[in-house]
């Protein structure tokens, strides 16, 4: 199977059909013969145009590489849920999912009230009224918009001063951290510093991903070996500071981010991200 | 000999282009049939496998292709009425603000029946069509709201309590000691019934069926702690279900363990009863229900429940077991491809959770007085297991929402 974080898919009924977006390879891996056997070698181009669009903002949505570091500007998941929609519709008995409109549409209600923009608008509308679907009821598991008392701890967030007593940088592993958490350019970037007396602290910082409406909320930390430091969001940075350990001076260490749960995806190569992603378009 | 065979989407997909644009209201953009299309007017209405089983087979020979092609073909106009009419009941329902429900659950059936009793629509269409949408939604009929109503009214819920005590009653005096144990037998019935049900199951049911398997594996339920490890009761002791006075869908209990209002409010609506009569029928048939092995009515449904229960193990042994499996490792890769959080394994409680929603589907066809043909055995089965593959994907999408994943 090609790289997961590459690979752009549908889920037809049958059939998985998958484009991988660093190759331009495409295939079908067929499951069940005779359900594909309805629409894949049916309908020709009237199915796979919408099946790869619809594939392509589920992509996006999943791995767009919104970054300040390599100027990615980021996507509305309101836009990409709402193409992702209308594209499903044209697809109405060939998912595998009968019910994926009336899902995504779901999705759409959940990301909260208002425009989409443009001739999308009056299209989702028509959409969710064939579907019974009210787009103005908004799903309580939704996330919420951002809690005001983050930003206003980024006024106080200024780290120490002065010439640290070790210092570094590691790189952002993407496959690791959910979209819309950090900038998948950026660099988890580390200081050591001697706090008044004798004490030393360890604080790191990694740069935010620029997103269009509310940031995903979910525990991030960053680790070395044993040294765990819990991170929060501020602006434009997750930071956060710990009594460093006097073992993480023994030899250079290499942080990494973690979110409790997340298995990561291996080998994701951000720089590849960001040429896919010029290359697909927004 | 081996006969040629042709997988039955196709021939419906490739027939149903050759309607043409008159039925484009059926179809999606590239002239296919909507899934509801087939669900609710193709299969119950036009081609009906339950009178004519060789034509719901998902593989169909030469002559079976053919009739399938010519019955659809023979009732063009039908179809093309029913778009049409269809199109005036969307109409009709937007002139009247009116947003409840799926139009296509609501009203397909309503506008073939308007083709057939009045063809394409004429000058009277939107009179006609604007009258069945109100029928549709009718403030007379029943719904989940009145459903509770009925049943929180003291005699009512004294009444209904009286009714499900009998039935247990009586189930529990009627329980004769199972016969010796037909292990080796209802292992190679099920066997065969998943090794087939995929692509035709019909004789394997019926075999599963008159053996009883169903009912057997159901009684042996009721046994201290069989339930619970089955998933379907959170007791050590399956009880009687409560009349119940509240009812939400994202805190149902596990099947056996939900009251009356609980199995019927979801459904109840959609049943389209008449007045406090039918109503009380539906109820009355529920409390009578609750006491029935699996606690479902139908035979054919307790062989689907018991088969269910043996596929689920995604041992490998069947052919179903296996389709099963897959689905678990397709999702493995897919959730990478979206960026979620893993947690795939199938170990965990899967097989429960399957069968709490295979319960479910199997009790919904049963309210709505659907019988079991063969050829819906395997899209029961992998239905549920889709269903269950979704509510994990939306549990870790709601966990990591809220601040971390799984």
């Amino acid at each position: 199977m090609t790289p997961a974080w590459r690979t752009a898919v549908l889920e037809g009924a049958g059939a998985l059909l998958w484009w991988d977006l660093g190759t331009g390879e495409q295939g079908a891996d067929v499951w069940d013969e005779a359900r594909a056997a309805g629409w894949l070698d049916v309908a020709g181009e009237d199915v796979l145009v919408p099946a790869r669009r619809a594939a392509l903002d589920a992509w996006r949505a999943a791995w767009w590489p919104a970054s300040r570091v390599a100027d990615v500007p980021p996507l509305d998941p309101r836009v990409l849920t709402a193409r992702r929609a209308l594209a499903l519709a044209a697809l109405d008995g060939v998912t595998d999912d009968d019910e994926a409109v009336v899902r995504a549409l779901r999705e759409l209600a959940a990301l909260g009230p208002g425009p989409v923009g443009g001739p999308l608008d009056e299209q989702v509308r028509e959409l969710a009224a064939d579907h019974g679907v009210d787009l103005a009821a908004s799903d309580p598991l939704g996330s919420p918009g951002p809690r005001p008392e983050e930003y206003a701890l980024a006024a106080g967030a200024a780290g120490p001063r002065g010439a640290p007593v070790l210092d570094g940088v590691d790189p952002v592993d993407p496959g690791a951290v959910p979209q819309g958490v950090v900038d998948p350019l950026g660099q988890v970037a580390w200081r050591v510093d001697l706090a008044g007396g004798a004490d030393l602290t360890l604080a790191v910082t990694v740069p935010t991903a620029p997103v269009v409406g509310a940031p995903p909320r979910v525990t991030l930390r960053a680790v070395a070996g044993e040294t765990v430091v819990p991170l929060r969001r501020a602006g434009d940075a997750w930071s956060g500071t710990v009594p460093a350990p006097p073992a993480l001076l023994a030899a250079r260490p290499r942080f990494r981010l973690e979110v409790p749960g997340l298995t990561p995806v291996p080998d994701v190569d951000p720089h590849r991200l960001v040429e896919i992603a010029r290359a697909v378009g927004p | 000999m081996t006969a040629q065979t042709t997988a039955r989407t196709r021939v419906l997909a490739q027939v149903w282009r050759e309607l043409g644009d008159g039925v484009a209201p059926l179809s999606n953009a590239a002239g296919l049939p909507l899934a509801r299309t087939v669900k609710l007017v193709l299969d119950p209405l036009v081609v009906r496998p339950a009178q004519h089983p060789h034509l719901g087979r998902a593989l169909l020979d030469d002559d079976a292709a053919r009739e399938l092609r010519a019955r659809i073909l023979a009732a063009r106009d039908d179809l093309v009425a029913t778009a049409a009419w269809f199109v005036h009941l969307k109409r009709e329902r937007r002139a009247r603000r009116i947003t409840d429900g799926h139009p296509q659950d609501l009203y397909f059936q309503r506008a073939y029946e308007l083709a057939h009793r009045h063809g394409a629509p004429g000058p009277d269409a939107a009179a006609l069509a604007g009258k069945e949408v109100e029928d549709v939604h009718d403030a007379g009929r029943v719904t989940a709201a009145d459903l509770r109503a009925y049943l929180t009214l003291p005699d009512v819920a004294d009444e209904v309590r009286r009714a499900v005590d009998a039935a247990w009653t009586d189930a529990d005096r009627g329980a004769v000691a199972p016969g010796p144990p037909d292990e080796e037998g209802t292992t190679d019935r099920l066997t065969r019934l998943l090794d087939t049900c995929a692509t035709d199951g019909r004789d394997a049911l019926d075999h599963v069926v008159a053996a009883g398997d169903g009912t057997a594996a159901g009684t042996a339920l009721r046994s201290p702690g069989r339930a619970r490890a089955a998933g379907l009761s959170a007791h050590e002791t399956v009880r009687p279900p409560e009349v119940g006075t509240r009812a939400s869908k994202s805190a149902l209990p596990p099947p056996f363990d939900r009251s009356i209002l609980e199995r019927l409010f979801g459904t109840v609506t959609a049943l389209g009863l008449d007045g406090a009569g039918a109503l009380r029928d539906v109820v009355t048939a529920e409390a009578a229900r609750s006491a029935r092995p699996w606690q479902l009515a139908a035979e054919p449904d307790r062989a689907v429940m018991v088969a269910g229960a043996a596929a689920a193990r995604l041992d490998g042994t069947t052919d179903a077991a296996r389709r099963l499996a897959a689905r678990w490792e397709r999702e493995a890769f897919v959730r990478k491809a979206l960026r979620l959080p893993d947690g795939t394994g199938p170990a965990d409680g899967v097989r429960e959770a399957f069968l709490r929603r295979l319960w479910a589907r199997v009790h919904g066809r049963e309210l709505r007085g659907r019988d079991l043909p063969a050829e819906a055995v395997w899209d029961l089965l992998d239905g549920a297991m889709r269903s269950v593959v979704l509510d994990r994907r939306d549990q870790v999408k709601a966990m990591l929402a809220q601040g971390g994943a799984a």
